[in-house]
């Protein structure tokens, strides 16, 4: 497919992708679209729609708690007002609740009270399709590969059994029919040649056939110093017991999938695609260290204080962040401290950090910096880790061999624009290279020295 | 005609040794033996015929295919809760002091998730302007020594046991009690502390205790008494002033180490650096009198070998050629006396702007060196009492007071803390058997077998300075804090805090700190917390309390004088501290056992300096070093104290001084490589009270045995050819560089084959590389600031993760560091013909033996990342490229150890790895590397590289990486000097320049335009990256 015709098809499924999600807009009418976004960015982390206890009670079946509608209105806006006033069931709520004081929202207007009230009472909105959304928001995107193709296992084990099998069917025929001859010849009383086998008869073919024989063995040797050259240069970063080698044999690019079986079934594709949270919000440190930084327990906890059971897996799993955390689910507190956060000293801790299993592993010998790519060079996190928003569990995306670190270096050109630091190198790179025809001319990653071993091997 | 000077590397070299012509041709030592090579013993029980070579590696190649089918499952383990400041891959700086009694620095500490790893300067302080040494850059290793007490310890019948913090508290606390009922003695005994909130824990723990008689003694290893003593009695103060050396234009040093290891001399590197630049305003004359070689003198202008009695001479004739009243004087003969006539010539002729400092631990003599610089105007000028020198306050009586006082059988308890009087004193002082005498003995030592510690009854063990708070005051108005880097790797205790506790205050020691600062008047009506934070953010504060100037009272110079007169023996002998393991507080440290000497370039060893005549002429002795020659040893002895060391030549002694370092033969190493070489502390005899670091009389006597003594010295050849260019000032100012008579930095040419003179750069064998495009890293190397000083061999070493290969292997040519500094001695070769071919044919037998001053030139010398690297074109796997950005690159993975390329290195600075140092049996006694706690250490931004690949100095290209980083992350340009190496940076002198030589703004680009400029060995074409600039020395003689 050429660049074209790519560019292209981008086009149509962006297109496509718009016209269902609007559809999609349209389907959802029973809800509040409004009060939706209200609630979840003032009260989701507090409340559930359910009769689940978060910070504050659930909410289901609240408008035959309340006493009326403006009531519920009032104690939203200001429940310390309400409760000082001396309002007998807001006292009541409020003393229900352990004298946890909720938040106070004076700056919402009477009609996002409404909205919110509204959307509380009439449920969650429908979602709207989670793949046709994610292509939608990846769709400019075109390093990684499309979920066609990307669901597709390697089964070369199983084209190696299938050839087995037929093999042994094969032999057994073969032997068959040898057998049947053998006895229909000495029925007739022939005379039965000596049983050759297979190497003599193969070697007395080859004897005879000797052009054959050698072009024949020509290319075998071809095909078998052509495979191990494939695995050298393509070895590239593997780990974990579930690695086979046969990921490294294929003449293909390396498809490698990597996906070790986490301490938690932490679920990608709940996280940052139906959540669309961002990457760097757990992995913050990808843009200012070389290292993209696996989140520390606490980073769970600031969502995860509210959100349980989890969508997916429900409660056990999130449990395990909080045997991590020490954190107590029925008192909603630390363990080892009274306050919200953790007041380590003189208490015996509970808590102990998750132990995942590092599922790109880069080797000892090679320097990667996350920031250079990420903040410098504005690089996605996909064009390496893959459609990770659509990941169960995460895995190895992209081989990590030099090969496929050489080839990006190739054709990435240097984001170069409105950053100081590239406009004398620039300069002087257009000055060097001006006598070559234009288009030949990327300020490439490569110009400025990507390719050469000091910049990731020292 | 012209005078030429030879440099030569060694004695060997000089000699023109046979055994030196034979591997002078080639890097590497050949070997007789397979076990020679291996450096195994065992090696040659082994016997593997061809079969079980097969089998050996068949198996071998079964095994590594089926490991490499399955890779190792690796966690990835974050915090609970993450420290806000603490980000993975990104380094952490904070600023903390480094006291241990004999230097004080003002440092920067660089931290990798938690774990300190790098030591630099810290720049923000006024006083040390960022000036680290060996010693203070290498102390981050000693935090993860292995060796050190990993809880508190109580002494009993079968050794050492641990006990609790509340078991020895408990223990401590009864006995005070018990003390004060009786109102008994207790003595606390330390360095000299210059901590004021220490101070204060102390008076805390005497005030809870009213009823004891608290003593609180301080002396010091290698102390300055002689000279507090002398201040007393001409100033009535007993303190050190400050000296000023931005403003000596004449410097007088009779035996001092001023900038190296003298008395506060970090202190003094940059203002001596500064006045020692040819181009500024003046440049300051540094004179020397010294029998043996410091570094001081090794840089001096005019250096004077003289004997330690008749340095004693120097400094009575020096008082009255200068001073209006005269006293009995020894007289001087020869090149001595002119020199000092001399000396006191250029002195009055920069009266006020003069400095004469003397090291000898003498009253008398010190006496006389401010009558010397109280006639010359000095007091008030360049030395000043104003600022006081808050360090050495140790008076030596004091010590020999408190022995007395233990003998009595009064003390009831000692406390000892940061000293080890039992190994730095000498063994006539009888201190272990008068604290034997003391019921009660607590030691703070870090170790259980440190030598006083051993003989006490409980061990609370202190932290790592790394672990510590405390603050320091090292002069008049100059404060500095401590803060920890690191959370106690072990059940240890700040000493303070242990103080605190006894004396039953409830606060820490940080609280007890931050509230003896609250009472700080500076800090009373502002935001106290602000305020406190930013003091310790910053390190170092100074403020402008000054003590009184002082003026000298009615002293009695002429019965100084008198003491003066020493008898003199057959030898007399020099004390001094080593450039590595200071007064021997250091000596678990392999990087500076492995740190060559600035002299003579021997590591893992103390030895006896002897100059090389009287090796020969007297004793017949080997004056070579190197595997195949072993040194002779002698032994020493002094008031009856004999030790046996090797001897080592060191060309520049007075023929009948030697000289020994302090410092070694401890027994509290690592390990057993550690406990190396022989205590020369047991020597020192006491004067007026006072320990001599100068021995009149001793006696030396040549022994049977024979040792290897490891040097570095001689296995990087130059084979003779111009490497150091020196010049006079007078010729530098008056005479055009490229003079075509007379030009003291003519452009190098080569003959081509038609006998035409050619620009090197003309007769090219490679194409050139786009240098003009991006960076173009360089460094440019002053000669004239480097002093030889070490400090970045040891940065480099802990920055790079340099392997220690243990002296065995130095012994064998096979050292691992990136950075070396050569050291070289010139002599008067006699004629020769400039111009001619004659000045390019070297002939080692015109050499002649330096009889008398043998200049001294230290020169760094690193990879030179040519650009046209000789080195890049043998390696037959291209593992060593060049960058577009000038650096010569090597990938280790690709390496697989032909050593082509350390062969075709004309500069002899790649680096091979015989054997994995990092796990080999061989090396786990010393190698930092080879234990989980000493692994910490280790930067992991760079490579642990393995056996069978050659490394080399790689420009810090991590450090240039991250820089480059921060800029694009910025947007800007990288500023010139944002990005400093691992040399550079330690650089207390300011010689080591790195930076973009294609910015024309930078430093670095001025540099190698300049007029000193030149390459080493330009002649042969390989375009260096590296610049050095010629040395100009102060002094009037036609040097080129």
């Amino acid at each position: 497919m050429n660049a074209v015709s790519k560019q292209k098809s981008k086009g149509i499924r962006l297109i496509l992708a718009v016209l269902f999600l609007a559809s999609n807009l349209t389907v959802a009418q029973d809800c509040n679209t409004d009060g939706e976004a209200l609630f979840k960015t003032n009260c989701a982390t507090c409340h559930y729609m359910t009769d689940q206890k978060s910070t504050g009670p659930g909410l289901a079946g609240i408008m035959d708690r309340v006493p009326n509608k403006d009531w519920l209105k009032k104690w939203i806006k200001n429940n310390q007002a309400l409760i000082q006033s001396g309002d007998a069931y807001a006292n009541k709520v409020y003393n229900d609740n352990n004298q946890q004081a909720m938040s106070v929202f004076e700056w919402l207007s009477e009609e996002e009270l409404d909205n919110i009230v509204d959307y509380v009472v009439t449920g969650p909105c429908a979602k709207a399709d989670d793949t046709a959304a994610m292509g939608n928001a990846y769709s400019d995107t075109p390093e990684w590969q499309t979920p066609g193709t990307y669901e597709e296992e390697s089964n070369w084990l199983t084209w190696i059994m299938v050839i087995a099998f037929l093999l042994v069917v094969i032999t057994v025929f073969a032997g068959l029919n040898r057998q049947l001859r053998k006895v229909k010849a000495e029925r007739e009383g022939k005379v039965i040649p000596e049983d050759k086998s297979i190497v003599d008869a193969i070697l007395d073919w080859a004897a005879n056939n000797k052009k054959w024989a050698s072009i024949i063995g020509l290319l075998v040797t071809l095909f078998v110093t052509g495979w191990l050259l494939n695995i050298v240069y393509n070895i590239g970063v593997f780990g974990g017991a579930t690695h086979e080698l046969g990921n490294v044999t294929g003449f293909e690019n390396v498809e490698t999938n990597y996906k070790p079986t986490q301490p938690i079934a932490f679920p990608h594709h709940l996280h940052a695609g139906k959540n669309e949270i961002d990457c760097q919000y757990c992995h913050s440190s990808s843009r200012k260290s070389k290292s993209a930084g696996i989140p520390s327990v606490n980073i769970c906890m600031n969502c995860h204080k509210g959100v349980d059971p989890g969508e997916g897996s429900g409660a056990a799993e999130i449990q395990k962040i909080y045997n991590a955390a020490g954190w107590d689910v029925d008192k909603r507190m630390y363990n080892h401290g009274s306050d919200d956060e953790p007041v380590w000293k003189d208490v015996a801790r509970t808590d102990k950090p998750i132990e995942w299993v590092k599922v790109h592993n880069l080797p000892d010998f090679v320097y990667f910096n996350h920031s250079q790519h990420v903040e410098v060079g504005q690089i996605k996190c996909q064009t390496c880790h893959g459609p990770v928003e659509k990941m169960d569990v995460a895995e190895q995306f992209a081989p990590l061999t030099m090969k496929w670190c050489i080839e990006c270096h190739r054709e990435t050109e240097v984001n170069a624009e409105g950053n100081e630091y590239y406009d004398r190198i620039h300069a002087e790179a257009r000055e060097a290279y001006k006598h070559k025809p234009i288009q030949d001319f990327k300020f490439t990653v490569e110009k400025i020295g990507g390719l050469e071993c000091g910049k990731c091997h020292y | 005609m012209s005078t030429k000077n030879k440099y030569w590397k060694g004695i060997e070299e000089l000699r023109n040794d046979e055994s030196f012509v034979a591997s002078k041709e080639q890097e590497f030592t050949s070997y007789e033996k397979p076990t020679d090579f291996v450096g195994d013993e065992k090696a040659e029980e082994f016997k593997t015929d061809r079969r079980d070579f097969l089998k050996y590696l068949g198996f071998g190649v079964t095994a590594a295919t089926l490991a490499a089918c399955e890779a190792p499952v690796q966690k990835a383990i974050p915090y609970v809760i993450k420290p806000e400041e603490v980000e993975p891959g990104l380094a952490n700086y904070y600023a903390s002091s480094f006291y241990n009694g004999t230097d004080y620095a003002s440092i920067l500490v660089k931290t990798r998730e938690g774990r300190p790893i790098f030591i630099s300067g810290n720049k923000e302080s006024n006083y040390t302007k960022g000036a680290v040494n060996a010693r203070v850059n290498s102390s981050v290793l000693e935090l993860y020594d292995s060796k050190r007490a990993v809880g508190f310890m109580k002494n009993s019948e079968s050794g050492f046991e641990p006990i609790s913090h509340a078991e020895l508290d408990k223990a401590v606390v009864d006995k005070l009690e018990e003390i004060n009922a009786k109102g008994g003695k207790l003595r606390l005994l330390t360095n000299t502390i210059i901590s004021p909130s220490t101070m204060a824990a102390v008076e805390a723990l005497k005030a809870k205790y009213s009823a004891i008689d608290f003593g609180h003694v301080q002396y010091d290893s290698i102390s300055a008494s002689a000279t507090l003593g002398a201040n007393e009695k001409s100033f009535g103060k007993a303190t050190l002033p400050s000296y000023d050396y931005s403003k000596a234009k004449v410097i007088v040093s009779i035996g001092e180490d001023f900038i190296h290891n003298g008395v506060n001399a970090l202190a003094h590197a940059k203002p001596y650096a500064d006045r020692r630049n040819p181009d500024g305003e003046w440049m300051s004359m540094h004179f020397q009198f010294e029998g043996s070689m410091s570094v001081s003198g090794s840089n001096a202008d005019f250096r004077t070998i003289v004997s330690p009695t008749e340095q004693l001479a120097v400094i009575a004739n020096l008082f009255n050629e200068v001073s209006a009243t005269k006293v009995s004087a020894t007289k001087l003969e020869g090149k001595a006396a002119a020199r000092v006539k001399k000396a006191a010539d250029e002195l009055k002729n920069a009266k006020g702007a003069s400095i004469v400092v003397s090291d000898i631990n003498n009253e008398s003599a010190q006496l006389l060196v401010n009558g010397i610089n109280q006639a010359l105007n000095n007091f008030g000028s360049t030395i000043s009492f104003a600022k006081e020198v808050l360090l050495k306050q140790g008076k030596d009586q004091s010590i020999l007071d408190l022995v007395k006082e233990m003998n009595t059988g009064s003390v009831d308890a000692v406390l000892v803390a940061g000293t080890n009087p039992i190994y730095n004193l000498p063994a006539s002082v009888g201190f272990e058997a008068a604290l034997a005498k003391v019921d009660f003995k607590l030691s703070f030592a870090d170790r259980v077998n440190d030598e006083t510690a051993k003989k006490c009854d409980l061990l609370a063990a202190d932290h790592h300075y790394l672990e510590s708070w405390n603050d320091l005051n090292p002069a008049s108005g100059e404060y500095s804090f401590q803060q920890p880097t690191i959370k106690p790797l072990f059940d240890t205790r700040q000493f303070q805090d242990s103080l605190l506790t006894w004396a039953g205050e409830s606060v820490s020691y940080y609280d007890f700190l931050q509230a003896n600062w609250s009472k700080d008047s500076e800090l009373s009506g502002v935001a106290f917390g602000n305020a406190f934070n930013k003091m310790i953010h910053d390190g170092a504060v100074s403020k402008d309390t000054m003590s009184d100037e002082l003026t000298m009272g009615d002293v009695d110079f002429a019965s100084a004088a008198s003491k003066l007169a020493v008898k003199a023996g057959d030898y007399q002998l020099h004390l001094y501290m080593p450039t590595s393991l200071g007064d021997g507080s250091h000596a678990s440290n392999p990087w500076l056992h492995e740190l060559p000497d600035p002299l003579t370039k021997v590591t893992w060893d103390n030895y006896i300096a002897m100059a090389p005549e009287t090796m020969e002429a007297t004793f017949g002795f080997n004056t070579m070093l190197g595997q195949k020659q072993k040194s002779n040893v002698a032994a020493i002895s002094v008031n009856g104290v004999e030790l046996q060391l090797p001897v080592v030549a060191q060309p520049g002694m007075h023929p009948a001084t030697v000289a020994v370092a302090l410092g070694y033969g401890r027994d509290c190493g690592y390990e057993e490589s550690m406990k190396i070489g022989q205590n020369a502390a047991s020597f020192m005899s006491i004067t007026d009270g006072n320990f001599d670091n100068y021995l009149y009389n001793v006696e030396i006597t040549a022994t049977e045995e024979v040792m290897d003594v490891a040097s570095t010295q001689t296995h990087h050849t130059m084979m003779g050819r111009k490497i150091v260019n020196e010049v006079s000032l007078d010729k530098y100012k008056n005479v055009k560089f490229d003079d075509e008579v007379n030009g003291w930095n003519k452009p190098t040419k080569v003959l081509d084959s038609y006998g035409v003179a050619q620009d090197p750069e003309d007769l090219n064998l490679w194409s050139d590389h786009a240098i003009d495009l991006g960076h173009r890293w360089g460094m440019s190397i002053d000669l004239n600031a480097c002093t030889g000083c070490s400090a970045c061999v040891t940065s480099c070493h802990s920055e790079n993760n340099v392997a220690v290969v243990g002296k065995d292997e130095v012994n064998r040519g096979r050292d691992m560091h990136w950075l070396r500094i050569d050291r070289y001695y010139s002599t008067e070769e006699g004629d020769a013909k400039a111009g001619t071919e004659e000045q390019y044919s070297y002939d080692y037998d015109k050499l002649e033996v330096p009889s008398n001053e043998p200049r001294v030139v230290h020169q760094p010398v690193m990879c030179q990342h040519c650009n046209h690297a000789p080195c890049e074109t043998v390696c037959p796997v291209a593992a060593t490229t060049h960058s577009e950005e000038g650096l010569n690159q090597m990938a280790y993975n690709r390496c697989f150890g032909t050593r082509y390329c350390a062969n075709n290195c004309p500069y002899k600075v790649r680096r091979f790895n015989w054997f994995n140092f990092t796990a080999y049996k061989k090396f786990t006694n010393f190698n930092p590397s080879t234990d989980d706690l000493g692994r910490m250490v280790l930067n992991p931004d760079v490579v642990v590289r393995t056996r069978g690949v050659m490394e080399k100095c790689s420009m810090c290209v991590q450090r240039i990486q991250s820089g480059k980083l921060e800029a694009k992350k910025a947007g800007k340009p990288v500023q010139d000097g944002a990005i400093q190496t691992a040399c550079s940076e330690a650089c207390a002198f300011g010689a080591i320049t790195f930076g973009d030589l294609n910015d024309k703004e930078s430093k670095v680009n001025g540099e190698s335009n300049h007029e000193r400029a030149y390459n080493l060995i330009e002649e042969v074409g390989v375009q260096p990256n590296i610049w050095y600039q010629t040395m100009v020395r102060n002094i009037d003689t036609d040097l080129a």
